[in-house]
């Protein structure tokens, strides 16, 4: 696997206020990288010194294997990008934001623009004034934006923000498209974790200017299932938790005047199913609950998901 | 470079996209354009005409007579009854000018002068001889009305000369004939030849022989007034007087004479200078254009100063908020995430104000002198100056536009301001507003620098009001661009209290490179939150 952008021990402060703190991380070609953390957690600073606004206290990002800061201009040249939202100029139409923007890249003709704007499906009224554009639409054109020199890094900081859902789903197949089929790196920070799910291959979890973990897709879905519980229904409560053993007391993650939760999983159900009607404990019905993915997390960093 | 280039030029783009800079850009050309055409509405109240017609001068020359007989006829009963000597002598006098007005009222008539333009009865030599005219036609009755016992050995001679005088005049008059009238005058000076003292006499002479050069026909073609050629034929006489005997003169005021001081080594460089582009000026016919109306020269000026209100404005408008709209607005993340240095965004974005600096000037050059001379038939003449002694022109249009740069000298300065402020301050108001309250305020600290008899100190070199003023160091000949300064060269702001032009020089683009260097250092470590 080919590494397009390597953080470094990368820390910033602003002020004597540590906003990053030694934060390693590889984005590999071909892959979506979700970037998660509630609000304030550091995201967007991170996104910002990947892409210049920022000057790097601490460490060294190297892109495309080009020093970000010796190489400025030739590391900058694989990365597209969108911080927070995309801010156009709104006296200007689309096609002409596009086209400034072109004139700071090498090699982006006017069929290029146009073929930007369609990937979007903004071609119909790329021709207004900015200003008159939903956030949506500017999203959408940000998106465009971005790109438009056919970055080998793309970087998105909460890009559904103000999309409508079928926006959303485009966006998603757009990204996946461009990581799997163009071998595009894409990184795309966000604090909804439902939206990791669907597009992401690898998820870092950055609190407090912390990187926690970074795990992938496949190992989170196993955490998950091995981690969803049962909800016994019975009438019987303190009964049924008297007749269980240590072992399963163990299980119990918590208790109710009508039910119990087990962590346990679907191919225990018959064993404790067995152990209460043994003890003529009457067992009105039996539910799963799905682990969320949020659950997940919180188990991977020990509850460390906190908001400043 | 590409990238600056991209840069640069998505600035120039977008500030000509802009409303604000667009309408400003109009309002530029507006005034400068229609301001002379308003200009014009105002001056012509009185229209070109003939001065008068017939009925009126009779009815002119009747009443003057009546007023005569009036007066005969008081100063007889006055004289009788012994009356008081004062009332006599006030008496005597009105019927002196009463006499006077009715001569030129029969002259008028009898030549019918009231059919000429009334600039040649106003601006031409025309008025100077009708006067030296009644005047001998004074001596002539004078003379006429001294008892035949008390003429003297030279009456019959001087009676003589003033009908001969009187004869000439009158044919010159009728014949508008100038040069008749100055082999005249000329001729008039070899009788004062023992009473005025060489060096007064010697310039009046040359002029009166530079005059025909400077204008044939005296002024009665209405391109020059009479009045106007004639100072600057003094001017240049007594230039060429004081070169030639290494003197200068220095008018007292106060005691109402000329004094002769010697030349100085650097003023006389100075005045030669100014002969040789006066000399050149008269050689090559261009004096019409240097001595045309003032009031149009007025038009030009204030045309200039009016439209340069926008023209400031539009400057601190666009380098006030260059960088702090984009920092505000949040479209700066365009052209922060493209692969720029920072450096390049902020020397783009310098590059743009220039020559945003520029176009603004020469919109307004464009269109205060297509406006005047469309207009006011407004007509520059080229600027003339001295290079190693020989006279170098430089063609109107781009010389005023020269002018007009250096003469924004201030206005470059305070560009860089609102530049670097932008850069500082995310609120474009910073920006925009400092520089202009500075403008004004320097506007006004000038005129009161003027006013206020404030001795020169050494430190005020280094304040930035003394060394942003350098048109007129720059452009020591333009005064020959105007008349109104030949009139009265005492007006003529002396400079020697200014630092000297390369000390402002110096001054000015340290300055500017501080005021740059400043944003450019803060841009280009900034971190954009
Ligand atoms: N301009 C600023 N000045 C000082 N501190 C700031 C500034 N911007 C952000 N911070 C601080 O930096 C920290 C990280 O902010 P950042 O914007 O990176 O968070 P984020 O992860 O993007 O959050 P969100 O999900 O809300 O976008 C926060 O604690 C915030 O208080
Ligand atoms: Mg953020």
């Amino acid at each position: 696997m080919e590494v397009a952008l390597r953080v470094n021990h990368v820390s910033k402060s602003f002020g004597k206020k540590k906003i990053i703190d030694d934060v390693s991380f590889e984005l590999n070609r071909g892959e979506v990288f979700g970037f998660l953390g509630p609000n304030g957690a550091g995201k967007t600073t991170m996104i910002k010194m990947i892409t210049g606004f920022l000057s790097v206290d601490n460490g060294k990002i190297e892109i495309n294997g080009f020093d970000h800061h010796s190489q400025y201009e030739k590391a900058m040249a694989s990365i597209g990008a969108i911080v927070e939202n995309p801010e156009l100029y709104r006296d200007l139409s689309a096609v002409e934001n596009l086209k400034m923007y072109a004139r700071l890249h090498d090699n982006v003709d006017h069929n290029r623009i146009q073929e930007a704007l369609e990937m979007v499906g903004m071609q119909d009224r790329a021709r207004e004034k900015t200003k008159k554009y939903s956030l949506g639409m500017k999203q959408r054109v940000g998106l465009a934006m971005a790109l438009l020199h056919r970055p080998q890094v793309l970087i998105l900081d909460e890009p559904t923000n103000g999309l409508d859902p079928a926006g959303i789903r485009e966006l998603r197949d757009i990204l996946k498209k461009l990581a799997h089929e163009e071998q595009v790196a894409v990184m795309v920070s966000s604090h909804q974790l439902s939206e990791m799910q669907l597009m992401c291959d690898r998820v870092g979890v950055i609190s407090t200017g912390r990187l926690l973990s970074v795990n992938t897709m496949k190992e989170l879905t196993l955490i998950k299932e091995h981690e969803s519980s049962q909800r016994l229904l019975t009438p019987d409560v303190e009964k049924a938790i008297l007749s269980l053993s240590d072992e399963w007391k163990d299980k119990v993650t918590a208790q109710a005047e009508d039910y119990i939760d087990l962590q346990i999983n679907k191919a225990q159900i018959n064993d404790i199913l067995r152990v209460l009607l043994d003890q003529d404990i009457r067992v009105f019905g039996i539910q799963t609950i799905e682990s969320t993915l949020e659950d997940a997390f919180l188990n991977i960093t020990g509850g460390g998901l906190k908001i400043e | 470079m590409n990238k600056l280039w991209g840069v640069y030029t998505n600035e120039m783009y977008k500030q000509f996209k802009r409303p604000a800079v667009i309408f400003l850009s109009l309002f530029i050309v507006m005034s400068g354009f229609f301001l002379p055409a308003l200009i014009n509405i105002v001056m012509s109240f009185s229209p070109d005409t003939v001065s008068e017609d017939k009925a009126t001068v009779e009815a002119q020359i009747d009443y003057r007579r009546n007023e005569n007989k009036r007066l005969v006829d008081e100063l007889d009963k006055a004289t009788t009854s012994n009356a008081d000597e004062y009332y006599i002598d006030d008496l005597q006098r009105q019927l002196q000018e009463n006499s006077r007005q009715l001569f030129l009222a029969e002259v008028n008539l009898q030549m019918e002068l009231y059919n000429e333009p009334s600039y040649v009865m106003t601006d031409s030599f025309i008025p100077h001889a009708l006067s030296s005219l009644s005047n001998a036609d004074e001596e002539i009755r004078a003379l006429n009305s001294i008892e035949e016992s008390e003429r003297d050995d030279s009456w019959a001679d001087t009676l003589e000369k003033e009908k001969q005088n009187y004869s000439i005049l009158m044919d010159v008059i009728k014949n508008k004939d100038f040069a008749a009238y100055n082999a005249y005058q000329l001729d008039g000076y070899s009788d004062l030849l023992s009473f005025m003292p060489e060096y007064e006499l010697t310039p009046r002479v040359e002029a009166l022989e530079w005059l025909p050069t400077i204008d044939p026909t005296g002024g009665t073609d209405g391109k020059i007034i009479y009045d106007d050629a004639m100072s600057l034929a003094r001017y240049a006489s007594n230039l060429k007087y004081e070169l030639e005997n290494n003197v200068e003169f220095s008018n007292d005021y106060i005691n109402e004479s000329q004094n002769i001081l010697v030349l100085s080594e650097d003023k006389r460089i100075d005045k030669q200078h100014e002969y040789d582009i006066l000399l050149y000026k008269i050689n090559n016919n261009q004096v019409a254009e240097s001595l045309q109306d003032p009031n149009i020269a007025m038009s030009k000026n204030v045309s200039v100063e009016f439209s340069n209100f926008f023209v400031s404005i539009l400057i601190f408008l666009a380098a006030g908020s260059i960088v702090s709209s984009e920092l505000s607005s949040g479209s700066i993340k365009m052209l922060i995430v493209a692969p720029v240095r920072r450096w390049k965004i902020h020397t783009g974005k310098f590059l743009a104000l220039i020559t945003l600096f520029f176009i603004s000037l020469f919109l307004l050059c464009l269109a205060t002198n297509i406006g005047n001379t469309v207009f006011l038939e407004f007509k520059g003449t080229p600027y003339l100056f001295v290079n190693n002694g020989e006279v170098v022109s430089i063609p109107y249009f781009i010389y005023d536009f020269i002018y007009l740069v250096v003469d924004h000298t201030l206005l470059f300065v305070l560009m860089l301001l609102a530049f670097m402020l932008s850069t500082l301050s995310r609120h474009s108001a910073v920006g925009i507003a400092v520089p202009f309250v500075l403008m004004m305020l320097t506007t006004w600290v000038n005129m009161l620098l003027m006013i206020l008899p404030i001795g020169k100190k050494r430190w005020m070199d280094f304040i930035y009001i003394y060394n942003t003023d350098l048109s007129d160091r720059v452009f020591p000949m333009q005064k020959f661009f105007n008349l109104s300064e030949y009139i009265d060269t005492s007006q003529y702001m002396s400079h020697s209290n200014l630092p000297t032009l390369s000390f402002s020089v110096i001054y000015v683009l340290i300055l500017c490179v501080c005021l740059f260097y400043i944003g450019f250092d803060s841009f280009t470590r900034k971190d954009i939150k």
